[in-house]
């Protein structure tokens, strides 16, 4: 046997896998992540078995690039309009800065592009290009809902069993599966164009619910000051009746109509999309 | 020794086959899933998978376990796992011998251990607290591996053999990455399963690699090899007739070249074994047959 035993690990271990875990995930090759350490081959030599085939380094480089190309791959298929928006070399340049600065650390793979929107913000691509950090967390909030928490949905059907005395005392909530992201730009107009051409969204804020309905995750613009604000309100939790208030409080324009209409056109729209859930 | 079900003939279940595994008799005993893709909160995966356990049996196998690695067991991972395997009653559970984790983060890969007394004692202790931590016994599998370190002291088998010994778990014998292994390292493949104790073997995996001159990637986005092929005969000979999975992950042809490997596989099992002069271990009709007589 080559080394003693010393209980559940021991330094020889340990050191073997921080050389290795260092130099497969260096972002310019094992011969360059040597090099920053200080070191050379003769020190990997010393711990990998290198042959006429292949050295230790080669070796060990098979794995720094399995790395690598893997995360690139999910992130690449899960951030597909920031790829068509930068371009394929760029993106790869993206994902090696973004590797050194978030390693990922959760077992699932899904986990991997989780940090990558709030990191666009301050890299170089994100701040040639204001609105790609918006677009990457819409592109990252349809990954995140798509397998989020189960919920049982309203229906019409359902609603229209309820005595009328008891509507407005009904507390409803939206469903886990939905989102609302504010951006300064119009993300909605360019989120197809924007795999096939080149995009210049417009500066103006914009307001989006997302959202699963059944397996699809969808989303579109709020643009109603009083649904915006319903939504809030039902994402906390609240009765149907405290939701037509909250509508009739945001509605301050006199000829928008009469407030508790609107609010049962929201509402019913709400239940035809999927997102309330009743609570208990 | 083996108290893992002899559940025939199976493919990996993955999202271009989901619809059709979940919703329309096929010609297929089992699925394996990856089981860090299901544990999820909800959604199409969480949904399809408990529509295809209705049909037939699922088997969990990880890729993030990372039962070598000198970081602590994530408790958080295991509680996850514990959480689906509960939900989905698997006919078993597996993951890897190696490692994919340090320092709290995570590499998504395979990574190879030193075959040291060192690593034996760590892999050992932390596959019975996996174990316990689950109530119930593991299947380890093989990994392929491109590089061998200079401390190793044990062949891979003697080691795999080893650590079932001492913890009572159970073989994934991956017969591709026996193939890949021994062709990047130069040993012999039948050596490594001579090597691999009888009854320990609780399921076999066959996948496709690629070829890159100086050595093979295991890849699963190609058919099974002739190669593989042969080697898996000889698995058969040597074990006698094991769960078999045809493992695919990229290029993932449509759902019919799937299943006619895996017909390939229980047509060579069924071959092997009756020549072989020991008593088989139980073994379900064919699937085709059971379809046939279920009128399904």
């Amino acid at each position: 046997m080559a080394a003693k035993s010393s209980g559940t690990e021991s330094q020889s271990l340990r050191h073997v896998q921080a050389l290795f875990y260092d130099l497969v995930t260096a972002p310019s090759g094992v011969e360059s992540g040597l090099i920053d350490r200080g070191s050379d081959a003769a020190e990997l030599e010393a711990i990998i078995r290198g042959d006429a085939r292949l050295s230790a380094i080669e070796r060990l480089d098979i794995y720094a690039n399995m790395y690598f190309y893997r995360i690139l791959d999910v992130l690449r298929d899960e951030f597909p309009r920031v790829v068509a928006v930068v371009g394929d070399v760029a993106f790869h340049d993206l994902i090696t800065d973004y590797l050194l600065a978030h390693r990922p650390q959760n077992p699932s793979l899904r986990e991997a592009g989780s940090r990558l929107p709030p990191y666009l913000v301050q890299h170089a691509l994100g701040l040639a290009r204001p609105w790609l950090p918006g677009l990457a967390r819409l592109e990252r909030t349809h990954r995140e809902l798509f397998d989020g928490a189960d919920a049982v949905p309203l229906t019409l059907v359902g609603l229209r069993r309820l005595p009328p005395e008891a509507f407005a005392t009904m507390g409803v909530r939206l469903c886990p599966t939905h989102a609302i992201l504010d951006s300064a730009f119009a993300l909605s107009a360019i989120w197809t164009t924007c795999l096939s051409e080149p995009v210049h969204p417009e500066a103006r804020s914009e307001r989006l619910l997302v959202w699963r309905q059944d397996f699809e995750v969808r989303h579109r613009v709020i643009d109603s000051a009083g649904e915006s604000a319903m939504l809030e309100a039902a994402a906390e939790g609240a009765t149907m009746g405290e939701l037509c208030d909250v509508m009739t409080a945001a509605q301050n324009q006199p000829d928008a109509g009469d407030p508790a209409a609107r609010a049962f056109q929201f509402l019913a729209r709400w239940v035809d999309d999927g997102l309330l859930t009743a609570t208990a | 020794m083996i108290d893992f079900p002899n559940i025939g003939h199976g493919i990996g279940l993955r999202p271009p086959h989901f619809a059709a595994l979940s919703s329309e008799p096929q010609a297929v005993d089992w699925v394996e899933v990856i089981s860090e893709n299901f544990m999820v909160l909800g959604g199409n995966p969480r949904a399809v998978l408990r529509k295809v356990r209705e049909r037939m049996p699922v088997v969990l196998h990880g890729v993030s376990l990372s039962l070598g690695s000198v970081d602590p067991l994530d408790e958080r991972y295991l509680e996850a796992l514990d959480n689906l395997a509960r939900e989905i009653e698997p006919a078993w559970v597996s993951d890897h011998l190696c490692w994919s984790s340090l320092g709290g983060h995570t590499g998504h890969d395979l990574w190879p251990v030193p075959f040291t007394e060192e690593a034996l004692d760590h892999l050992a202790s932390r596959v019975a607290r996996v174990q316990e931590r689950l109530g119930r016994r593991i299947l380890v599998e093989n990994v392929s591996s491109y590089l061998q370190f200079v401390e190793s002291a044990l062949t891979e088998w003697d080691f795999l053999a080893e650590l079932c010994r001492r913890t009572d778990c159970g073989i994934l014998l991956d017969v591709n990455n026996v193939f890949v292994s021994a062709y990047n390292h130069g040993f012999s493949p039948r050596a490594f399963l001579d090597g691999i104790p009888i009854g320990r073997v609780g399921q076999i995996h066959l996948a496709g690699h690629r070829d890159e001159g100086t050595h093979l990637l295991d890849t699963h986005d190609h058919p099974v090899c002739e190669g593989v092929w042969d080697l898996f005969r000889a698995s058969v000979e040597r074990f006698g007739a094991v769960p078999t999975l045809i493992e695919r992950d990229d290029d993932i042809p449509p759902l019919a070249e799937l299943v006619a490997e895996s017909h390939r596989a229980a047509s060579i099992e069924r071959e092997v074994c009756a020549l072989r002069t020991d008593p088989p271990r139980e073994y379900p009709l064919p699937i085709l047959e059971r379809m046939a007589a279920d009128g399904s």
